[in-house]
């Protein structure tokens, strides 16, 4: 009697929630004969404007009638406000609640949820500046995976640059790189290190002491006098100044008032409403810069058309370029699969790909590129109010990291 | 020797950002008595309306030139948000336990900056479409200096100080010397320690609580925010900035012993050197410890907490500052009380196996284990008292735990405990649970000691050097990718449990599995109350000191309590690290710990059932929001309003607010309109007991007058006394006191059973009585600190019946109440000035006895009980009260001391003052009075003139028994 009621309980209970098989052999969640349905993952702070990217692109398909006759339904982006938590409850939604096909654009350093997509079958494209892009047969990066854990080569594109813009040698200059203190900027020096090196600087200075956020050291001086007399007492001819936003800014500020008038170069500060703050250093960008197009660049003049189409007035940043080229990469997978669309196949698809946008982003090959990142750039500099081109796009060879 | 110049001028000047932030926190603890944690979201707030006011046109802000943008951010938002908080918050918080002030204040931490955000970001940007701007990463907003900023001083090479850090420094200075100034010389600053000394004596000296408060709360919100609108251009305006400048300034909150401005000044520019110190010469092997040098602050505020934050606070002799407030539930049989949890479990655990969608399917499972994880907060909030903000760290600590024991290959395999070469996620749970309860004792150690508020920031920091330390590094949190802990199979076990066909990768499983355990802990919680350590920490809480006259030793209470509550935090923690893998450092970060307590908090942390709630809440209070305003009816701007995460943080954040005082959080409101109407009966009820209570008083003694016999100047004689009281029953002889059918008492307990009692001018009354007959509770009446259920209490022919005791102060009336009338923490020249204001006054008291003024400097606590007694009415005898009110003068002194005492109430007497003398040492106070009334059992039994005064009769009086 105590028996059966058990067994009778327990198949009450397995049984309930079991969710229907997907007809057809192959996950067709989100996808109907005329639609995709698709949602992006940000952290809207910091990377407003890439839902409008996005958006941009998806139209220029859905305009022509859509990928093989189906639309694309983008349904906007859900905000995980820089919080891993947040994140994976937010991916998790996107994937349970609106049920999409495909997460794009995901935008955000704060990316947990790569792990439950891969389990759900659920593609994931976006920006490769978090961890949860590498190793993830699910994720794709448009420029690859950024943030390898324990890279064995780096990029050669920023030091290679940067020897163009003191004239196009590097004997007998020096280079100091400082990054933050976590292992982030741990991996994060010395990587750079690498690419300054092999791009024939000497190397004096390579530590990683700045108290990443939101832990604040109140004052950079210890480290700004540590870099100025870093080599044999004097100045390095640039700085490589590899931290988070806020920290680029008090860096290179404090090393400009004690006198610095070397080569001051960051990756962050690239952004048409903060230009004013970044006077005086270079910038190192993974794609081309929006100012391009005053060289003759079609393609980029073409993003920036489709782009303000959907909206006139928004500020040409990267966070709105990466947008639109998740969604690029994303489209040419759609095209590549073919009509029979399942999630199965979509990925097998995207596992073989080629990617590349000419004069805009790096070419890469997956799946090498779930653990490697894209290896172009452009060297840019503020005057204040606009941005100019210092070193045009060019790509670049990795380097070994030694050491 | 350059390099160490360079280091500390730069470090001295950096430091003073946290100079600022901490003479603010320092003034708001020395004003209020509160520990203001929200001290960085006031600054951050103010800062961030000074961004919005003064960005230009063109980036969306109204484009205000600096000073008057300066100025309305400063000194009009600032100080009114003071003011709006002080009514709605603080002022209900200064008289509530300590553990109901952290929570209070923590809430707001919680929920300002939150509301801020949360009104540009989202209701001005994204439903109305404003365009406001809001702070960019990178960005640096403009201070008060010019932007950009411009180098002003380089003293020597190496050391280049800007514009902003100048600032900074000088607001930083002037604004300690001022405070210094103002609290150490000024009369509104001496009203303010005195308020926060002792804040019922300081409202029988006059001082207007209300009024200091609102001062205080306005001066220290306006440093506050003059501290963020300085610092935004050397941090960025990110409100966890804020949050970690403010919390790493305590390191010289804690230097300045919480009391001083100038050491709290000095000690920020201590912690930026030392600082400096550390990044510019830190050996690599420091370096090399990830984290380390930017937990320094932290580091620093935990060692001087355990150095300097022992409890010294007098313990003996006080009562319990607590007193739990009512259970709206007493009374009602066990059944009663479990059955609606009993039908709302049934109803979620039916809704979870067969209606939810896999999505809320999951949502339920993540609020159950949270759940799991707030039952900490009961053990150590609810039953300990104590407010520990490190509950993040254990759950964190468990999670990685368990994450790196599930994951790790150890090339063999044991039956059971392990499976496949990795170990069993049940050994796993249970390693992560005893990790974070010896994790618990050990913090519990060092700490034990420490009072409440010390606790609570020493935990708080340690949160945080875990977090910037520990937790860094690539072994323990398995770099950013985190620990990947998969769901729950215990179809794997190679022991098969006869759970077979349960299966934990579906969530609904898993959220069976969380009640169930969630059950069982919620039982060992009950046990635990019952049990003697339960016992041993209600009694220490009550009191430290008499649990320690009982044989318990606290420190071991609070141990095994700590230790309890971390290992449960620890067990949730190891189911949470499977809803939210992949864990790592950033999954549960330190000031998580905060909005979880605040949560709590809100729905009940006196109860597991307030835990369920807060962990379902918790989980699915956006989708809840998102759901409801998702629906077809429901306008796109409810939609967009909801979508944002900071719209939770603010209702929990409000929600702690308002229910800091309440343990029983949101589920006692329902049960409170019931007590209230309850009670509104009962008091109906006996209010109309009273009223017939003095009817047939009255009519059973019509030929004795209510009123006691004087012996006046001007003839004698009974007649009835003026309507107004103003005059005695003579009808000429003035009144100075007059009560008037006095009932009174403490909650139900009736003290007062109708008092009549007039004190005419310039005479002594004395009241005698035996222990409990209510002759203090008529002191309280007469002084305004208690108020009575009926009768009327008259000063000098004016109903004063409704006025608070600092009004009747400043009419004359003076209570000397029975525990010394001083301030313990002012000098004994501070506690005269409260009364005497000239120093032509001061030296009269001074010359009156001289033993003051050897001791003019010290603090009046460390004198001894006669001369205590002796500064209490000094005052008095310079400048005469009208009315005197001595409630046992003598009591508790050497003979000598107490002869003193009478000869200084004699001269009191003389020179004009009404006096009314409480004792219970009969023979003196029966020498020097002119009228004698003896109280028993809250009643006037007898009334006489000093001659008509029987010894037989007071004796009996005294004894209970005819004698």
């Amino acid at each position: 009697m105590m028996t059966a009621a058990a067994v009778a309980l327990a198949f009450a209970i397995s049984g309930a929630g079991a969710s229907a098989p997907a007809a057809g052999g192959g996950s067709t969640r989100g996808v109907t004969d005329d639609s995709i349905k698709v949602g992006g993952l940000l952290q809207n702070a910091f990377f407003m404007g890439a839902d409008v990217g996005a958006e941009a692109r998806f139209k220029i398909e859905n305009d022509k009638g859509g990928v093989f006759g189906r639309q694309i339904d983008f349904i906007g982006v859900r905000d995980d406000g820089g919080d891993n938590a947040q994140d994976a409850a937010e991916g998790r939604a996107l994937v349970q609640e609106d049920e999409v096909f495909a997460v794009v654009p995901v935008i955000t350093p704060a990316l947990s949820a790569g792990d439950f997509f891969l389990q759900n079958k659920t593609p994931f494209f976006g920006w490769g500046i978090a961890a949860g892009f590498c190793d993830n047969p699910a994720g794709f990066g448009f420029s690859g995976c950024l943030t390898p854990p324990d890279p064995k080569v780096a990029g050669g594109a920023w030091g290679e640059m940067i020897k163009q813009a003191l004239g196009g040698s590097a004997r007998g200059k020096t280079a100091a790189v400082i990054s933050e203190d976590n292992d982030s900027g741990e991996v994060g020096h010395k990587v750079i290190a690498a690419s300054a090196k092999a791009a024939g600087f000497r190397v004096v200075y390579s530590k990683n002491p700045v108290p990443p956020p939101p832990a604040a050291a109140p004052d950079p001086t210890p480290f700004a006098n540590d870099i100025l007399t870093s080599n044999r007492g004097e100045a390095p001819d640039v700085v490589f100044v590899v931290t988070s936003f806020s920290n680029v800014t008090l860096l290179q500020n404090k090393l400009l008032e004690l006198g610095y008038d070397g080569v001051l170069t960051n990756a962050v500060g690239y952004d048409p409403r903060i230009a004013s703050q970044f006077v005086g250093s270079s910038v190192y960008i993974q794609f081309n810069a929006y100012e391009s197009v005053d060289e003759g660049n079609t393609n980029m003049q073409e993003i920036i058309d489709n782009i303000r189409a959907v909206d006139a007035d928004i500020p040409l940043t990267q966070p709105l370029l990466s947008g639109y080229l998740s969604a690029d990469i994303f489209v040419k997978a759609l095209k590549a699969t073919g009509k029979n669309l399942t999630a199965e196949r979509f990925l097998a698809t995207a596992n073989k790909m080629k990617y590349s946008y000419k004069d805009v982003t790096s070419p890469i090959k997956y799946p090498r590129a779930h653990s490697l990142g894209g290896q172009c750039g452009t060297l840019v500099e503020s005057d204040g109010a606009n941005y100019t081109i210092r070193v045009p796009y060019k790509c670049y060879k990795p380097v070994k990291i030694t050491g | 020797m350059e390099k160490l110049l360079n280091l500390v001028i730069s470090g001295a000047v950096a430091g003073a950002i946290y100079s600022i932030m901490a003479s603010g926190l320092v003034l708001t603890y020395q004003t209020s008595g509160i520990f203001n944690f929200a001290h960085a979201a006031v600054a951050f707030s103010t800062a961030f309306l000074f961004f919005e006011l003064n960005q230009p046109t063109a980036d969306g802000g109204l484009g205000w030139p600096i000073v008057p943008a300066a100025l309305v951010s400063i000194l009009v938002f600032a100080p009114l948000l003071g003011l709006l908080l002080d009514r709605l918050l603080l002022r209900r918080l200064s008289a509530a336990p300590v553990y109901a002030r952290i929570v209070g204040t923590i809430g707001l931490l919680v929920a300002l900056p939150a509301a801020a955000l949360f009104l540009v970001e989202t209701l001005c940007n994204k439903v109305l479409d404003l365009g406001l701007p809001t702070p960019q990463p990178g960005f640096l907003p403009p201070g008060l200096g010019p932007d950009p900023s411009e180098v002003v001083w380089r003293p020597v090479t190496g050391v280049a100080i800007n514009s902003d850090q100048l600032a900074v420094f000088a607001a930083a200075a002037a604004a300690a010397v001022l405070l210094w100034v103002v609290m150490r010389r000024t009369r509104i600053g001496l009203e303010m320690r005195a308020g926060v000394d002792r804040r019922e004596l300081a409202g029988l000296r006059g001082v207007n609580a209300a009024r200091t408060s609102a001062v205080a709360w306005t001066l220290t919100m306006v440093l506050a925010g003059l501290g963020g609108v300085l610092i935004a251009p050397l941090q960025g305006l990110f409100d966890v900035t804020y949050t970690f400048v403010v919390l790493g300034s305590l390191a010289a909150v804690v230097l300045a012993g919480f009391r001083s401005i100038p050491l709290a000044f000095a000690g920020g520019l201590l912690l930026g050197i030392v600082q400096n110190l550390a990044f510019g010469y830190a050996p690599d092997f420091l370096t090399d410890i990830s984290g380390f040098l930017s937990a320094i602050p932290f580091i620093l505020t935990v060692l001087l907490l355990i150095l300097m934050g022992r409890d010294r606070s007098r313990a003996a002799g006080s009562m319990s500052e607590e007193a739990p407030p009512e259970d709206h539930r007493a009374g009602l049989p066990t059944w009663r009380r479990l059955l609606p949890w009993a039908i709302a479990v049934g109803a979620l655990v039916v809704f979870e196996l067969w209606f939810a969608s896999d999505f809320w399917a999951f949502l339920v499972a993540k609020g159950l284990v949270l759940g799991i994880v707030f039952l900490s907060f009961v053990v150590i909030t609810g039953i300990g008292g104590m407010v520990s903000l490190s509950q993040a760290t254990f759950v964190t600590a468990s999670a990685f735990m368990v994450g790196f024991l599930v994951n790790h290959e150890w090339g063999f395999s044991l039956p059971v405990v392990m499976h496949g070469g990795r170990t069993s996620f049940l050994v796993a749970v249970i390693a992560g649970t005893v990790l974070a309860a010896l994790m618990g004792a050990l913090i519990a150690i060092p700490v034990r000691r420490l009072g409440a508020l010390a606790l609570a920031l020493a935990t708080l920091s340690m949160a945080f050097v875990a977090e910037l330390t520990v937790f860094q590094l690539d072994d323990v949190r398995n770099g950013s990718r985190g620990w990947a802990v998969p769901p729950i199979d215990l179809t794997t076990f190679e022991t098969s449990i006869p759970l077979g066909p349960f299966d934990f990768t579906k969530s609904r499983h898993m959220a069976m599995l969380a009640l169930l355990c969630f059950g069982v802990i919620t039982l060992l919680i009950y046990n635990l109350r019952r049990s003697p350590t339960g016992r041993a920490m209600l009694a220490v809480r009550s009191s430290e000191v008499a649990a320690r006259t009982a044989g318990i030793t606290p420190g071991r209470a609070k141990i095994t309590l700590y230790a309890f509550s971390a290992a449960i935090a620890g067990f949730g923690g190891a189911l949470l690290a499977v809803v939210n893998s992949p864990v790592n450092d950033k999954t549960t970060p330190a000031l998580i710990g905060l909005i979880w307590l605040a949560v709590t908090v809100t729905f009940g942390i006196r109860r597991p059932g307030g835990a369920l709630l807060a962990g379902l809440a918790f989980a699915a209070f956006t989708d809840v929001l998102k759901t409801i305003t998702g629906w077809a009816f429901m306008p796109t701007w409810a939609e967009e309003l909801t979508a944002s995460p900071r719209l939770a943080a603010v209702l929990f954040g409000l929600g702690a607010i308002n229910l800091a005082k309440n343990p029983d959080g949101v589920l006692a409101l329902a049960g409170m309109q019931r007590l209230e109407k309850r009670r509104k009966r009962e008091q109906a009820a006996r209010e109309r007991e009273i009223a017939r209570e003095l009817e047939i008083a009255r009519e059973l003694e019509p030929e004795a007058p209510p009123v006691v016999t004087v012996e006046a100047p001007v003839g004698a004689g009974v007649t009835a006394p003026s309507p107004d009281g103003a005059f005695g029953p003579d009808g000429t002889t003035p009144t100075a006191l007059r009560f008037e059918g006095i009932v009174a008492g403490y909650g139900e307990v009736r003290v007062l059973h109708g008092v009549d009692l007039v004190v005419p001018r310039a005479r002594v009354v004395t009241l005698l009585g035996a222990n409990g007959a209510g002759k203090s509770t008529l002191c309280a009446v007469a002084a305004g600190i208690l108020a009575p259920l009926h009768g009327r209490v008259v000063l000098d022919g004016t109903d004063v019946t409704a006025e608070p005791p600092f009004r009747r102060a400043r009419r004359g009336l003076l209570l000397a109440p029975e525990a010394r009338g001083i301030f313990p923490s002012l000098t004994v020249d501070e506690n005269l000035q409260m009364l005497l204001r000239s120093s032509d006054e001061r030296e009269r008291a001074y010359s009156r006895f001289p033993l003051l003024a050897e001791r003019r400097r010290q603090p009046a606590g460390l004198l001894s009980g006669g001369e205590q007694q002796m500064l209490a009415l000094v005052s008095s005898l310079v400048r005469p009260p009208d009315v005197f009110i001595g409630d046992e003068p003598s009591l508790g002194l050497a003979p000598l001391a107490a002869e003193q005492v009478f000869q200084a109430l004699d001269e009191l007497r003389q020179l004009g003052t009404s006096l009314l003398l409480v004792e219970e040492k009969a023979r003196e106070a029966l020498a020097l009075a002119d009228i004698v009334a003896v109280m028993e059992l809250g009643r006037i039994v007898w009334t006489g003139t000093q001659e008509e005064a029987d010894a037989d009769r007071l004796a009996s009086s005294y004894l209970g028994v005819e004698v």
